[in-house]
């Protein structure tokens, strides 16, 4: 059977799918990315490479179909730039998908009054089974080396550390403030957290207990103070009392 | 290596490919190659995970596997009567194990400083879903948004995010890249030979295992302008409406080009100028493309003029600088000393680089002998030869420069000319009855070196070629947890378009993670001991709200020899003073806003503008 033959109503089919999957929002985890990937790096470049008869090696074919598919694409962009929703899942849907429905309507077309394009010169080459279970060794090395560098990075612990802020709350009233911790320790950290002036003290938290990750945000209303005085908070690990360990403060005016 | 030997090299040669008659099946030794290839690939993941593991063994371990990777398979391209398909898929597997190397460095999140500027650029476009969005730290991207707009249509249509569809989407480039290339070669020299080895001696330009695996404009545009090389050989070679048609696709693709990338878009208009003049000159039956370089040159023009207006402004400065060393040089009012810095790292990569310089400088002549004496009458050919003229300027270039970037970048363009003069060198005196033993060792040798050569003057530094704990200043070994969550978090709570001053590389994940407005133009303002009207009138003139400190500058020195901006004094000898970063603590009106132990966050905003 021609090859050519075969690729028409695949492509077809495929764009029309695509087009459905996305523009209705389909939740179709693996489908619906591989319909994207369809369109934007085959579809388009395969459709007008079947008008092509100069483009009938595998090599060239793949070549053509990819780079036009993604030069399609590219310039698709400044189109669907300009409609109102602007760059969105179903407009580069509908629009790549058109397209490649388009140029597969004029290969059909053509192909009523003249032959248009060639199957795809060449047998395929062939592997033996030796040389089949080879490649597959090599992708599973391949695997191996992408997983072992990928577990490596996730196990790669920098130093813990925690972070403290101290901010105006934002609000119309200056005499609120917003206090915050986030943990990024590696493991449960308690801390102790003090707020006030230098000679007076607002609020003390005596414990709070942070799981890595974890954060704790409060907001405070301050009581009538002095002017040009510095407003501090400080975070003590618990189990080292006397040391400051983090320090944030804020001039009140 | 037996294998390999036996299966063609010490056999007298077929005069050209179409008279090779393949005796083994088309894949022949293209599995066992793989697998060559991917325990290679398995060995340079070692060396990473021994590196972020604090062991002694990754730099060793890391040259084996890049070495694994990449000799066998130039040895097999060498090899005369290596099938095609075969020499198609040593190329691709080539280009896809190089690029792997890059995305095991960091396979969750960019750590390049330069992907960090196109995130932003991508990040802009996808909130507001529309282009041309402005971006703080690479205001001239938003003019260029071809890598924008392929990425924005992998994260609308498919769902990734910005990291994994940017990291799909060169992977794929890169595929591309390898067949363009090769099929370009392939049709320029006529000869299956000469185009793998042309595109594998194109991949030991020192900026193509890391920086043309980045996520920036450059990596897509490359790739693309092979693209449109191919399909300009191609349509040359056609009639009527098929001709129409590769033209029409051939300026699409050329357009893709210009809206992608600057210099790019530039280099190929240079190849084209040049195409055109050199079959005008020798009067070739093919006068070449005179109107595809016409309507390219306009096009290019017309961006320029009215969409990429910032474009001389962004380029103009290092431009600038260099014409200023050279002209400095030549009339004698600047010593070489003055303005040529070496490069920096261990001596023998220095000595090895130059070395592979020397190599090509060498073998040159061959090459360009042989091209006029079995090419002359192929413009493109000419055109890929006074190309390499190229290359002799950058080698000037770079003797006065402060720093081989501009050079190096250039041999991103010129390798295309440098590889493919080599190969047709090579293939030429492979067919020489009495010299293909003589060839085979001196195409072993040449490919070696220049690997190698290229390995160590390209990017990273050598100390950040393997990923890590925490380096101060060292780009990609700076960015780290502490300072992405720092970023992270001034966008959450300050809110995105605050303007920071901080470092170089702080600057560049405030400016991606954080959404910020950054400078780090204000070096002066973190290197006084103490905090005066001067101070504050440069932080009230670059209208700054925020100054972020990290702390560790004061605990080593900078690996790149500056912390803030390559212009700042140079300091290579120790540390910040601890005292230069804690005189913020000691100003009324200055808010210490957030704490994270390294990285401290000021609130300069008051005292800038009281008196």
């Amino acid at each position: 059977m021609n090859r050519k033959s075969l690729a028409l109503p695949l492509i077809i089919g495929a764009s029309i799918l695509a087009m459905i999957i996305i523009s209705l929002d389909l939740r179709l985890p693996v489908v619906r990315e591989v319909s994207g990937l369809a369109l934007i790096f085959i579809l388009p470049g395969l459709a007008l490479a079947l008008h092509l008869r100069s483009i009938s090696g595998v090599f060239e074919r793949i070549t053509f179909s990819i780079g036009m598919s993604l030069v399609i694409t590219m310039l698709s962009a400044f189109v669907l730039n300009l409609t109102p929703g602007g760059l969105r899942g179903d407009h580069w849907a509908i629009f790549l998908g058109t397209i490649t429905l388009v140029l597969t309507t004029g290969t059909l077309v053509r192909g009523r009054t003249q032959p248009t394009g060639q199957p795809i010169s060449g047998k395929p080459p062939t592997a033996h089974l030796r040389q089949f279970v080879v490649l597959m060794l090599a992708a599973l090395i391949t695997t191996g080396a992408l997983s072992l560098a990928r577990t490596s990075a996730l196990q790669q612990h920098g130093p813990g550390f925690t972070q403290l802020w101290l901010l105006p709350s934002g609000d119309a009233s200056p005499s609120t403030v917003r206090l915050g911790i986030q943990s990024n320790e590696h493991t449960v950290v308690a801390y102790r957290l003090q707020l006030g002036y230098a000679e007076q003290s607002i609020q003390n938290w005596p414990e709070i207990r942070l799981t890595p990750g974890e954060r704790w945000e409060t907001t405070i209303s301050l009581p009538v103070q002095a002017s040009d005085t510095r407003l501090e908070a400080r975070l003590y690990k618990l189990h080292v009392p006397n040391v400051v360990y983090r320090q944030t403060w804020l001039w009140l005016k | 290596m037996t294998k390999l030997l036996a299966l063609g090299v010490f056999k007298p040669p077929a005069v050209t490919d179409a008279e090779m008659t393949p005796a083994r099946p088309a894949w022949s030794l293209l599995p066992e190659i793989s697998l060559v290839s991917a325990t290679g690939l398995f060995l340079v993941a070692l060396a990473y995970s021994d590196a972020r593991s604090g062991g002694a063994w990754g730099e060793g371990l890391r040259w084996l596997g890049l070495c694994t990777i990449f000799l066998p398979i130039a040895l097999r391209l060498l090899v005369t009567n290596t099938p095609r398909t075969e020499r198609i898929g040593l190329v691709m597997i080539l280009g896809f194990a190089l690029y792997m190397v890059k995305v095991m460095y960091s396979p969750f999140e960019f750590r390049f400083v330069d992907e960090l500027q196109h995130w932003r650029s991508t990040d802009e476009i996808v909130r507001a879903g529309h282009l041309f969005q402005s971006n703080p730290i690479l205001p001239i991207s938003s003019a260029y948004p071809g890598l924008q707009n392929a990425t924005v249509a992998l994260i609308n249509l498919s769902g990734f995010t910005i990291f994994d569809g940017g990291i799909l989407l060169i992977g794929v480039v890169r595929l591309l890249f390898m067949l363009a290339l090769f099929l370009f070669f392939e049709q320029v020299s006529e000869s299956a030979y000469a185009a793998g080895l042309a595109t594998a001696l194109y991949v030991t330009n020192p900026h193509f295992l890391f920086l043309a695996s980045y996520y920036l404009y450059q990596s897509l545009a490359i790739p693309l302008a092979a693209f449109v090389l191919f399909l300009a050989v191609k349509a040359r070679q056609t009639r009527g409406f098929e001709r129409i048609l590769l033209n029409l696709a051939l300026v699409l693709s050329a357009y893709a080009v210009i809206i992608t990338h600057h210099i790019t878009g530039y280099a190929l208009a240079s190849l084209l100028v040049l195409w055109t003049l050199v079959a005008s000159v020798r009067r070739l039956p093919d006068q070449g493309p005179g109107v595809l370089t016409t309507l390219y040159l306009v096009v290019l023009l017309s961006w320029m003029a009215f969409v990429a207006t910032l474009t001389p402004e962004y380029l103009t400065p290092s431009i600038a600088t260099n014409l200023g060393n050279q002209t400095g040089v030549v009339r004698g009012t600047v010593s070489l000393g003055q303005v040529f810095r070496p490069p920096v790292g261990p001596a023998w990569e220095s000595y090895i680089s130059a070395a592979a310089v020397v190599t090509t400088l060498l073998a040159l002549p061959i090459g360009l002998h042989a091209i006029w004496q079995h090419h002359r009458s192929n413009p493109l050919a000419l055109t890929l030869t006074v190309g390499t003229g190229g290359y002799l300027l950058s080698l000037v270039v770079r003797l006065t420069s402060s720093s081989g970037a501009l050079t190096v970048r250039s041999w991103t363009f010129l390798y295309l000319a440098i590889g493919f003069v080599l190969a047709v060198g090579i293939v030429k005196h492979s067919h020489a009855r009495h010299y293909h033993r003589l060839t085979f060792a001196g195409g072993v040798a040449l490919v070696t070196l220049l690997f190698l050569g290229g390995l160590a003057a390209g990017v990273p530094a050598y100390y950040g070629r393997l990923p890590g704990p925490y380096l101060v200043g060292a780009f990609e070994r700076s960015i780290e947890t502490q300072g992405v969550s720092a970023a992270k978090w001034t966008a959450e709570v300050l809110g995105p378009g605050q303007r920071f001053a901080t470092d170089f590389d702080n600057y560049h994940l405030l400016g991606s993670y954080g959404r910020q407005s950054p400078s780090f133009s204000l070096s002066k303002v973190f290197f006084a001991s103490s905090l005066g009207p001067a101070e504050q009138r440069e932080v009230r003139d670059h209208v700054i709200d925020y100054l972020l400190i990290d702390r560790r500058f004061s605990q080593a020195p900078a690996m790149r020899r500056f912390y803030y901006n390559p212009s700042e004094p140079r300091n290579p000898t120790g540390p910040l003073p601890a005292a230069a970063q804690e005189k913020f603590d000691h100003v009324p009106n200055i808010d210490r806003i957030f704490d994270s132990g390294d990285i401290i966050i000021y609130d300069v905003g008051a005292w800038s503008v009281e008196s």
